[in-house]
């Protein structure tokens, strides 16, 4: 049993539930701020994090999931507009990727980016079978429009969705030649998961589903193939629509747990599998609330549970949190497209998710070429040059007022690890005293000399495999 | 008395400094006969202080791109040489590289003899004894610390070995692979000890062979006989005897293609033994001149004629219609080529040509080559404009594509109409209606009939591959002893009116004796001005590729405009008179905004 498993088996409901509340021996410090932004959007700056310790985590929670307010959001999706517009007239799939990725690293609201791309990984869609940047695009957005507010609302649109329904084959589905491939993946994938439904349910569905097309990019309803007759889904028997389905599905009873599940392991843990029971109050508060998705993101960041060794470095970094993370730590501003290009290589190619259940997430994205990859990619980023020159650890230390080997290897360790293991500095910063003895610059006595410091105590301090966890 | 004793001492040193300046050569009075490349950089201050140099490095400052390299690593070591260089001699940089390299720097490669690397040899003259003594000494006290410091710390990195003797009277260095030895004000150095041996050997008059000489032509001067700020001398000889050149330069050839493409260049090459390239400041403006010191005379029989000399006409005019971005001209007479071809070729590639030749007089529209070069003069234009101000289809193009045209001129105005032009007609018009792509619409302008192929509109189309066709309306015209064929029909149009204003208007300037066989000008300004229908895609891709905010993008977007603008624009010419020949380029500010 792994640690964060008996962390959690030590729980009750109640007591994981519960609100945080800190005091002596847990307190709220740099490790529980970082944490909370790295599962909450992309990472945090060393100066977010500190300013997060300052303040109250109810307080910090409140912000993250509210945001900053919709006037920014409106000023900063006009900005976006602009650019998309280009980006799909110029069927540019690439800056398409750069485009998300400038949205996690700029947007006012980053929970609302993290939960897109979540829900993304949830729908799973690839323009490798749409073949419309513009209607991905539009899908997107709908995600995003839907990434806080209710899960009906979210699943009722996206069985209608352009995308959606070129990628399931939706457009095929005609009332005599049923295709049920949007049918079962509604059920096992979007609502449900396996065990809660049958093959008949499925059968049954998919006429109830028939009628959509796509004409000019855009979903059309057509009467004529739609199949009027009665249906019998779950045991319920009417002359089901697509609506419908979307309705009984969300009525079933195993489909707030099977959001719930996963969205615990989205924010929670990877290595901690909690049991239904352990689940039910939110699973309870999530239906009741007619699946508002904002309250239960809220009541998990406000949770002791997500607080605990249960929660804390138990998932490992997908390549977006990997290197997003890292741009976002460093304050840095990097081409787009080339960070793209280094998720594709990760394994995580936006847009094109391998299949319609997603990414797996968890250990999957690490393997021996991908993590020789990674450690490329933390070469490259701290070197203040190549395609990351908009990314320097460098302008760091003297911006923070830090100066020396320790002091700046303890900077980099806190931001990255938030805490510093004596070994870890101990070995970073003899390396740092021979490459700075062998460096002519230091002779100068000018900041050069802690530039290129401060670039390789960076560089050292992402290779530790923790850094790996987020 | 003192002071007397004083003066009397200086003068006897400023005249022993000018015994020594007296029998010191020459950095170029060292360099080898077997130079392949040198290169002397008489002032290298001066590179960077051209007013045009100035004023684009100061727009560009203003970007984030710079601005970023100017924080990189690399700018680090920059400013960490710099910084050392003013620490070893008290000065700031500028100055202290202008007294280290006062007398020029001179940079010579030998042959590539593999798998050795070529032998490069420099010579660094500094401004007097003490100055260049004190940095060298300053220089090498730092290599020993930095190999100090990494041996001490033994942490894998390898210092580079370093030793000192004596070759005759001189002591040397090694660092490394570098070998360099300090005489006097000249600072020698070698990647190779034979190399840095035979420049003592000429230093200290030893040596016998003569020293590197090219014709005394290629010291190339400006107009003021000033020299320039970079002379790059070339020994075409060693090059053209190496083996794998030797093909290209062979008359008569076995591959057609080259000679129709380069064949007059091949042949300067195939008999000069040196070319030389200058780079001038010329006020606000640089100036690159390239000289290669043959040239009509003794050339190869079959390529008399075919490009522009004293004895034929000159490359045409250039054509300006307005908005001309880029515009070029050039000389072939590709006549002269067709009728010298047993020259040129060797007799299998002729009796094949012969052969396509009757073949395709026989068949179809009954034109060979032959017909082609009777009908086709020598003068070529090429003109790339802006787009036209209105659309040319309902269809909107977000960004539009420049508009250009081809303009050759034709000896048989008649004979080409009747022979190609009506066959041509025929043609497109039958190819263009069986493959649906829309139709023809014939116009008249100024007394000449233009053709134009319009493309049938299709609203669903929105694939941007598919959209690029809406920029065009391929047009053609024979007109005026021309055949124009343009990419839309508004350029047609503007190209006869500028044919008819070059007529109404002679050139201004006396006709040279050196006629030029190639010009082109390409005009940043008027680039700047096309880009401005790019700015928003320039944006994105400054924001998306770079990393750029919005703001900074647009920012950037409008210096590229500028740093555009401020250039002005690129002219270039080939001449090829009778004893050399000459191409320039000009770049610098040469014309009015628009």
């Amino acid at each position: 049993m792994s640690q964060a498993q008996a962390a959690l088996d030590a729980l009750s409901p109640g007591a994981a539930w519960n609100p945080y509340v800190p005091d002596a021996s847990n307190p709220w410090d740099e490790v529980k701020v970082a944490h909370l932004y790295r599962r909450s959007g992309f990472g945090a700056s060393w100066s977010t994090v500190q300013a997060g310790v300052k303040s109250r985590p109810a307080d910090v929670v409140g912000r993250i999931v509210s945001g900053p307010g919709a006037d920014a959001e409106r000023e900063f999706e006009a900005v976006v507009a602009r650019l998309a517009d280009g980006v799909v007239k110029g069927n540019d799939a690439l800056q398409a990727k750069a485009l998300w990725l400038y949205r996690m690293l700029h947007s006012p609201h980053p929970l609302r980016e993290r939960m897109t791309l979540f829900w993304h990984n949830h729908f799973a869609t690839s323009n490798a079978k749409v073949r419309s940047l513009r209607l991905m695009q539009e899908q997107n957005e709908t995600l995003r429009r839907h990434a806080l507010g209710h899960f009906d609302a979210m699943l009722a649109e996206m069985t209608s969705d352009p995308a959606m329904i070129i990628w399931l084959d939706s457009d095929s589905n005609q009332k005599n030649a049923p295709n049920e491939n949007y049918a079962r993946e509604v059920m096992e994938l979007f609502s449900l998961g396996v065990g809660n439904y049958t093959e008949k349910d499925i059968q049954e569905a998919a006429r109830a589903l028939t009628g959509w097309k796509t004409v000019a990019s855009r979903a059309v309803f057509d009467s004529a193939q739609f199949d009027d007759t009665e249906k019998t889904v779950f045991g319920k028997t009417g002359r089901w629509t697509s609506g419908d389905v979307v309705r009984l599905c969300l009525s079933h009873e195993a489909c707030a747990r099977f959001i719930v599940r996963k969205l615990f392991r989205e924010l929670v843990s990877e290595t901690a599998v909690p049991a239904d029971k352990f689940l039910e109050p939110l699973v309870s508060g999530f239906r009741g609330r007619n699946y508002d998705i904002a309250w239960l993101v809220e009541t998990i960041f406000r949770s002791s549970l997500f607080y605990s060794p249960a929660a804390i470095r138990q998932k490992v970094k997908s390549p977006c949190d990997f290197v997003m993370g890292t741009v976002v730590a460093l304050e840095g501003s990097p081409g787009l497209t080339q960070l793209a290009t280094v998720c594709d290589q990760l394994g995580q190619s936006l847009f094109h998710p391998p299949s319609v259940k997603g990414w797996d997430g968890g250990p999957g994205w690490i393997n021996s070429s991908t993590l020789l990859k990674r450690q490329n990619f933390a070469f490259e980023v701290t070197r203040g040059t190549g395609p990351a020159l908009r990314t320097d650890p460098a302008r760091l230390p003297p911006e923070y007022g830090i100066t020396g080997s320790v002091p700046i290897t303890e900077f980099f360790l806190r931001l990255f690890h938030q805490q510093v293991e004596p070994g870890a500095l101990q070995s970073i910063v003899s390396q740092l005293e021979t490459e700075r003895a062998a460096n002519l610059a230091a002779l100068y006595g000018d900041a050069s000399g802690e530039a290129a410091l401060a670039r390789s105590a960076a560089h050292l301090a992402m290779t530790l495999p923790e850094y790996q966890l987020g | 008395m003192p002071v007397v004793r004083v003066a009397v001492l200086a003068a006897i040193f400023a005249g022993s400094l000018g015994i020594a300046a007296a029998a010191e050569p020459t950095a170029r009075d060292l360099v080898s006969p077997e130079t392949a490349l040198l290169i002397e950089i008489n002032q290298p201050l001066q590179l960077l202080d051209n007013p045009l140099g100035r004023d684009v490095w100061s727009l560009l400052q203003g970007t984030s791109g710079v601005q970023q390299a100017l924080t990189s690593p690399e700018a680090d070591r920059f400013r960490q040489a710099a910084k050392f260089i003013e620490k070893s001699l008290g000065v700031d940089w500028r100055t202290a590289i202008g007294r280290l390299t006062a007398g020029g720097i001179v940079v010579a490669i030998g042959p590539q003899k593999a798998p050795a690397e070529p032998v490069v040899t420099a010579i660094l003259t500094a401004a007097d004894e003490q100055t260049l003594k004190q940095f060298v000494d300053a220089v090498q006290a730092e290599i020993q610390r930095a190999a100090k410091a990494v041996g001490d710390n033994a942490n894998g990195h390898k210092a580079p070995a370093t030793e000192a003797d004596r070759y005759r009277s001189y002591d040397c260095h090694r660092i490394g692979k570098g070998h360099f030895s300090v005489v006097g004000r000249q600072f020698v150095a070698s990647n190779s000890r034979a190399g840095l041996e035979a420049t003592l050997d000429r230093l200290s008059g030893i040596a016998t062979s003569k020293a590197f000489a090219p014709p005394d032509s290629l010291r190339l001067v400006n107009g003021a006989g000033q020299p320039p700020l970079v002379l790059a001398t070339l020994n075409v000889k060693m090059v053209r005897e190496d083996p794998n050149n030797k093909a290209p330069l062979t008359f008569p050839a076995n591959d057609p293609i080259p000679i129709v493409l380069l064949g007059g260049y091949l042949d300067l090459f195939r008999r000069a033994d040196f070319a030389a390239a200058g780079l001038f400041a010329e006020g606000p403006a640089y100036e690159l001149k390239v000289r290669v010191p043959v040239g009509t005379e003794g050339a190869y029989a079959g390529l008399k004629g075919y490009f522009a000399s004293e004895t034929t006409e000159s490359a045409p005019r250039l054509l300006q219609p307005a908005g001309t971005i880029f515009t070029t001209g050039w000389f072939r007479d590709y006549k002269k080529l067709w009728d010298a071809r047993r020259d040129l070729f060797n007799a299998e590639v002729v009796q094949k040509l012969d052969a396509d030749n009757a073949k395709a007089q026989s068949e179809g529209a009954k034109i060979g080559p032959a017909d082609v070069v009777q009908w086709v003069g020598p003068h070529f234009r090429f003109v790339v404009t802006r787009p036209q101000a209105e659309p040319l289809y309902n269809i909107k193009l977000d960004e539009r594509l420049p508009q250009f045209a081809l303009v050759i001129s034709v000896r048989d105005e008649a004979a080409f109409r009747q022979r190609v032009i009506t066959a041509a007609d025929s043609l497109l018009w039958l190819g263009v209606s069986s493959a649906n792509l829309g139709g023809m619409r014939p116009s008249e302008y100024r007394g000449a009939k233009i053709n134009t192929i319009r493309f049938t509109e299709k609203p669903e189309v929105t694939a941007p591959e598919k959209l690029v066709l809406y920029n065009f309306e391929p047009s053609y015209s024979l007109t005026r002893g021309e055949l124009i064929v343009g990419s839309t029909s508004e350029i047609v149009r503007n190209l006869i009116d500028e044919l008819d204003h070059q007529a109404s208007a002679p050139e201004t300037t006396a006709p040279r004796p050196e006629r030029p066989t190639d010009q082109q000008r390409l005009s940043f300004t008027e680039l700047s001005e096309f880009l401005k229908g790019f700015q928003q895609r320039l944006v994105r891709d400054a924001v998306l590729n770079r990393g750029l905010a919005p703001v900074e993008a647009e920012r950037e977007v409008d210096v590229l405009q500028q740093v555009l603008r401020r250039l002005g624009s690129l002219a270039v010419s080939s001449v090829i008179a009778a004893d050399h020949f000459d191409f320039g380029v000009l770049l610098g500010p040469a014309e009015e905004e628009p």
